[in-house]
């Protein structure tokens, strides 16, 4: 007997770091659009009734909006942390979601993306103390946009997931050149003892220029995960080897396994208290 | 070179820098010739005098600041040591190049330039990464305007983890790397990007109990056209590997990328939004930049031109990485200049 997969409307917003398979397990995605970025996307992209799961990855203008029209049709909705910009939009996709009976799930991809699931494994498992994590990371978006904001709050979460402790000292700089490239620098303490370094870009529509790269500092190694390569580097007293994660599931893989668990059980519910505690650090990063 | 003339050069201090990298980069120059060499420790003066085949050694550096064939002194010495035997080589009449950070306060410093000016004699600070093509390099690209106006650049340099002994831990001979590793970056960013900075914010940490200085250290620099900068620097590497430094520079129209263990690249932006990669070898190279960097000593003596390092440049890179330090300690952001030079 032929086991009907379960159909996501896919829906990326921005560069991704790791690449988006078809199809899985149980379930193929259908790519609504390419790029939403600039456009806006009709209001009948989620008319197809087969259409059980909307995913949207990435964060963009059109990211609330798009999410909002998903539930609305009465689609469980996959959308990347955090699920918008403020956490009263957030509740209104909550409500929406209650309304309509469906599922609203938004993991923070990063926490699933390959390179930094095996670093934070390295770091647990026999590196020695987390010293600290330098992280350089730069986004397509602008400085001034809710985008920009969002994948800020995005990275500040999965820094925490990483360091597996909470900010306590944030400080950032930021670069007050007239230029559509931007920058904040920001250094950051830990509840448990680590430190961190921050170099936030913004290059504007420069897409070559976006990515990520997280030096973890332990006792006994350095690593670096090089989300963009799909790659870890270990150095260690016995010496340095580079390891692909290629083989690994990406993110999108794990998030939509996940949900598929939700739907069967109950709901998962906005973490509204942490989404406000990441956006308020956010907005004090990133506002003027 | 400009001049035919050799220059008798006594190295003061026969620690690793000077028996790593100074001596060595001497004896291959030919308008140097080694005249002598002092420390402390006399066993070791006389280890390294038979090593470099100096013609002299002495267990006190003021025995060596009296033989009239040393023209010059290269002060490779702990840091603390720096303002006493610069101030007695200007009086002696004697050139001096002194290894970096050029002291720990900023009195001290002012002291050292002004013996030297009032003794006429030329005064450079070691900062050799100057002198490491791939930053020379770095230089001339932003110079060129190849990635437009500088927005934001990051510098990472960790050097391996030290014996807890070692005087770099000792905080009454140094600050630590903030002083011995950080100066580097300090200085660097100055000088590439010819801005001076206006504000710092530091953090720090000591990881091991053992280590009586922080050994890890993080800052945030402001400039003053309005560009933002950090670094790290620390002794936090697993003991085989001995450093690994990274540098990047973001501009208005593109991106330079230069470290250790990548490759090394600048790509630009065009008006239609293409970009280009663009490698650089000399980017890869840190090699002879002791040599060249005691070559540039030796010609401004020579040909009485001001050194490419001057006391005033070493000053306010020092003056940046006291700000660092007083962030750290004080938990705020220090601007700069400072107000206190002691």
């Amino acid at each position: 007997m032929q086991v009907e997969m379960l159909k996501v409307g896919l829906v990326e917003l921005g560069k991704r770091l790791d690449y988006v398979p078809l199809t899985s397990d149980g379930w193929r995605f259908v790519r609504l659009t390419r790029k939403t970025k600039h456009g806006k996307m009709s209001d009948n992209v989620f008319s197809d009734p087969d259409l059980e799961v909307i995913a949207i990855l990435g964060h963009g203008p059109e990211k609330f909006r798009l999410a909002r029209k998903a539930l609305m049709k009465r689609k469980h909705l996959l959308v990347d942390f955090p699920a918008a910009g403020t956490v009263e939009k957030a509740r209104l996709l909550s409500d929406e979601a209650i309304r309509n009976n469906t599922l609203l799930y938004s993991p923070n991809l990063l926490k699933a993306e390959p390179s930094l699931k095996e670093l934070k494994r390295r770091i647990n498992d026999s590196t020695g103390r987390l010293l600290s994590l330098t992280v350089t990371c730069g986004f397509e978006a602008k400085r001034n946009s809710p985008e920009f904001l969002m994948l800020v709050a995005q990275l500040l979460d999965g820094i925490e997931w990483l360091v597996d402790a909470k900010f306590t000292e944030v400080y950032c700089e930021k670069s007050v050149i007239r230029s559509s490239v931007s920058a904040l620098v920001v250094l950051a303490s830990f509840d448990n003892g680590v430190k961190a370094m921050l170099n936030i870009y913004s290059v504007g529509e420069n897409a070559n220029h976006a990515g990520l790269w997280v030096d973890g500092v332990c006792e006994n190694c350095v690593l670096r995960a090089d989300p963009n390569g799909q790659s870890i580097r270990v150095i260690s007293f016995r010496g340095e080897r580079l390891m692909s994660v290629n083989w690994s599931n990406p993110s999108i893989v794990e998030a939509v396994e996940n949900l598929g668990m939700h739907i069967d059980k109950a709901r998962q519910p906005l973490e509204l208290e942490n989404l406000q505690r990441i956006l308020d650090m956010a907005e004090g990063l990133v506002g003027s | 070179m400009t001049s035919d003339r050799i220059l008798g050069i006594g190295v003061i201090g026969c620690g690793s820098i000077a028996e790593e990298s100074h001596l060595p980069a001497i004896g291959r120059i030919p308008s140097a010739r080694l005249v002598a060499v002092a420390d402390s420790d006399e066993s070791k003066a006389r280890l390294v005098s038979e090593k470099f085949r100096a013609e002299r050694w002495y267990g006190d550096y003021k025995e060596l600041l009296e033989n009239e064939k040393v023209d010059a002194v290269d002060i490779c010495t702990p840091t603390k040591y720096h303002p006493e035997i610069t101030v007695a080589a200007a009086q002696a009449g004697k050139h001096v190049l002194c290894e970096k950070p050029v002291a720990l306060s900023l009195a001290e410093t002012d002291r050292m330039i002004s013996a030297c000016s009032k003794n006429k004699v030329k005064f450079m600070v070691a900062h050799s990464r100057r002198f490491i093509p791939r930053y020379s390099t770095v230089r001339r690209i932003i110079r060129e305007g190849l990635i437009g106006e500088p927005v934001w650049t990051t510098q990472i340099s960790r050097r391996t983890k030290m014996e807890p002994g070692s005087w770099y831990f000792d905080p009454k001979m140094t600050y630590g790397p903030i002083a011995e590793i950080g100066i580097h970056d300090a200085d660097l960013l100055r000088w590439m990007l010819s801005d001076d900075v206006v504000q710092v914010r530091g953090i720090a940490r000591v990881t091991n109990s053992d280590r009586r200085v922080y050994d890890q250290i993080f800052a945030a620099l402001k400039f003053s056209k309005g560009m933002v900068a950090s670094f790290e620097v620390g002794y936090v590497l697993p003991k085989a590997y001995t450093h690994y430094t990274s540098l990047e520079v973001l501009g208005s129209t593109g991106l330079i990328s230069a470290s250790d263990n990548h490759m090394n690249v600048v790509t630009q932006g065009t008006e239609n939004g293409v970009i280009y990669p663009l490698a650089y070898s000399d980017l890869l190279s840190v090699n002879s930049a002791y040599e060249t960097e005691i070559i540039a000593f030796i010609d401004s003596v020579l040909s009485g031109v001001e050194p490419p390092v001057t006391g005033a440049d070493a000053r306010a890179a020092l003056e940046i990485i006291l700000a660092v330090h007083q962030s750290i300690q004080r938990a705020e952001l220090v601007k700069l200049p400072l107000r206190d030079a002691s």
